[in-house]
């Protein structure tokens, strides 16, 4: 994988849509992953989990994105929540003052227990 | 552009092939033929006439096909004309290397019409597509560069003089990533003098996050200029300031553009500092004796993430000497090229490094290890630096224009302030604004200018009451005059004679009974002020307060 890639694997637990993210997400890719995203709204996805547990790095432009794709969950009444936010991932969440602005689960198995929209 | 248009230069030393070619271009619409005998006329031509494509026979006496493919691709004038090798199939060697010269194309004799169609028209619409290409780009880099002008039009340009009453040293920096940035900074005394000053980062870089940039900036000055001084006391904070912006950013922010600040106010007189963090790095104060520290704080959100955000306010204090060092992430992320970051700490040891130095050195000092560091690789992130100090003297005299236009602080004998105001207690804060710009131009502690505000809020209460027993609106005038080691108080009115110096001491009161009213301000007065004059002169009360304390003039 290059320096600047990304890789995103998609996959799905009973009602719950969970995109992987691998690698760092930065202006050049996190189009990428709210283009994704929205894919899965359109196609009908009520409950999406971003799971960053592979993630090295990300910069304000993925920041952005996740809150691009909070609204757009929002407005189509789906559910969206992130997990595994570690390390140096969590702490430019935390620098960035941006931890609570997000339904964050620890692991992926708790994204999941929370089921999908009612 | 239409095949009527081209212009196409046959160049071939054989009259058959020019005539053949010529009538079978202008069959396929192309009106401008134009032919040479040889590579010497053809080089005329292209000096003298606009050519779009030019078909080039290898095969001449004197200067051959390849040699005037060498002269047009060493001409940057004619460099980019198509040029379409003609030759014979034996001299597919000679095509070859040709091509490799930046011929576009060849065409065997004897011509096949389809093919001449097709590789002249494939040669002109490259051509075409190349052009529109340039000029896109000429166009936009123009309006970049219009726009990058209009941006660094927004920092501030000069930095206020030092002096008692304006005494912090500022120098900033912004380097953007790209022709237009997505950091601000910005730093300004408002109008009661307290020093203000901002850091920021929008999220992404380019023509987006300079126009988020643009209007960040532009809301928080007039916030502070305009909207502050309006407020009530306890909303003339930096958290106020914040929440207002980060509600009006929210607004229409489909593309959920976010900004990162740090907003701090700098009282001039005790160097208290007020701030905010929205999700932005927290900076660090470097002592005058050396030490570094980093200033606390959880960062919250950035502006316009949340429109509903409660910024909570932290306080520090620069003392005489001390400066602060505000940096958005573009600095640690600085990379050099085998991909190491220049990280925090890079920064803290340089910050240390350059302890006692003043902003412009400071910064400059870090710049120049960022700039060595990340020497060669491209720039990934804007990089944008702020530093602030408190001057190391106590009580500056006018030290000089920094840099840019400011004004010099003029050392004057004596200062006066002079107000008039109606006879009306809801109508004093005029006068408490007045002393406390006085207080600040002139650098007086924070324990006598409390003992001034209060001697003057009570004695002007004091005319409003018992001056005029019959009511109606009448005038009060008040003269403030600074001068060295004293402030000097005057009240005149023209109600009826009050001589408040008569009033004796108040009695302990009884308990359950209230002290009269007036004498009790009297006695306070006694307390606040050195000297208390009183006279009546034409029909007029004169009261006069002198105060001794420390005045920078």
């Amino acid at each position: 994988m290059g320096a600047n890639a990304m890789e995103i694997s998609e996959s799905k637990a009973g009602e719950v849509c969970v995109l992987a993210v691998a690698g760092r997400i930065d202006s050049s890719n996190a189009e990428q992953l709210g283009a994704r995203a929205s894919k899965l709204f359109a196609e009908g996805e009520r409950h999406l989990v971003i799971d960053l547990e592979q993630v090295l790095y990300l910069t304000s432009a993925a920041f952005r994105v996740l809150l691009v794709v909070t609204d757009e969950a929002d407005r189509s009444a789906c559910r969206f929540a992130l997990c595994s936010v570690l390390g140096q991932v969590r702490e430019l969440f935390e620098m960035g003052g941006l931890l609570d602005v997000f339904t964050i689960h620890a692991t992926r198995a708790e994204a999941l227990a929370h089921g999908p929209a009612r | 552009m239409t095949p009527a248009e081209s212009a196409l230069l046959v160049v071939d030393d054989n009259e058959d092939n020019r005539y053949t070619l010529t009538r079978r271009l202008k069959r396929e619409g192309y009106a401008k033929v134009v032919t040479a005998n040889d590579g010497r006329q053809a080089l005329e031509i292209l000096k003298e006439q606009q050519i779009d494509l030019m078909l080039l026979d290898i095969m001449m006496p004197e200067m051959d096909g390849y040699q005037v493919l060498e002269r047009i691709k060493a001409d940057a004038s004619l460099r980019d004309i198509p040029v379409i090798m003609i030759s014979a199939l034996e001299e597919i060697e000679s095509v070859i290397r040709c091509v490799e010269l930046g011929a576009e194309d060849y065409l065997p004799k004897p011509f096949n019409p389809t093919l001449l169609r097709a590789r002249v028209g494939a040669s002109l619409e490259k051509k075409r597509l190349r052009d529109e290409v340039r000029s896109s780009l000429a166009r936009l880099e123009q309006e970049l560069e219009a726009a990058r002008a209009l941006q660094l039009g927004m920092l501030p340009g000069g930095v206020p003089a030092v002096s008692a009453a304006q005494p912090f040293q500022v120098h900033g920096f912004m380097d953007p990533a790209r022709e237009v940035g997505g950091d601000l900074y910005d730093f300004f005394y408002a109008p009661d003098g307290t020093f203000c000053f901002l850091i920021g980062d929008i999220s992404g870089k380019g023509a987006g996050a300079a126009m988020f940039m643009a209007r960040t900036r532009s809301l928080a000055r007039m916030a502070v200029v305009e909207l502050l001084p309006r407020l009530p006391e306890d909303q003339r904070n930096p958290a106020f300031i914040a929440e207002v912006l980060n509600r009006e950013l929210s607004q229409n922010n489909r593309e959920r553009m976010f900004v990162t600040l740090f907003l701090g106010f700098v009282d001039p007189a005790d160097g208290g500092l007020r701030y905010i963090n929205a999700g932005h790095p927290l900076p660090y104060i470097l002592r005058a004796d050396g030490r570094l520290e980093r200033l606390t704080g959880k960062p919250q959100p950035p502006l316009a993430v949340r429109s509903a955000t409660r910024y909570g306010q932290h306080a520090a204090r620069l003392d005489p000497g001390d400066a602060l060092f505000a940096y958005t992430d573009g600095v640690l992320e600085a990379m050099a090229d085998g991909g190491e970051l220049y990280s925090a700490a890079r920064l803290e040891a340089q910050l240390r490094a350059a302890a006692g130095a003043a902003p412009d050195a400071l910064v400059q000092s870090v710049r120049l290890d960022v700039d060595g560091f990340a020497a060669g690789a491209s720039k990934s992130d804007d990089v944008t630096m702020l530093a602030v100090r408190r001057h190391p003297q106590p009580h500056p005299a006018a030290v000089g224009i920094q840099d840019g236009p400011g004004r010099t602080a003029a050392a004057a004998p004596a200062d006066t302030t002079e107000l008039v105001l109606p006879n009306d207690l809801t109508q004093l804060e005029p006068l408490r604004a007045a002393m406390a710009r006085i207080g600040a131009r002139h650098a007086i502690a924070q324990k006598p200018l409390f003992d001034l505000q209060v001697a003057l809020d009570e004695m002007v209460s004091n005319v409003i009451k018992y001056a005029w027993p019959e009511g109606g609106s009448h005038e009060i005038q008040v003269r403030i005059t600074v001068r060295s080691g004293q402030v000097e108080i005057e009240i005149a009115d023209d109600g009826k004679p009050f001589d408040p110096l008569e009033a004796r001491a108040p009695p302990v009161p009884e308990p359950g009974r209230r002290p009269k009213p007036g004498g009790l301000g009297v006695h306070m007065l006694r307390q606040l002020v050195e000297r208390i004059d009183y006279a009546r002169v034409d029909g007029r009360n004169h009261l006069k307060m002198i105060k001794t304390c420390d005045v920078v003039m």
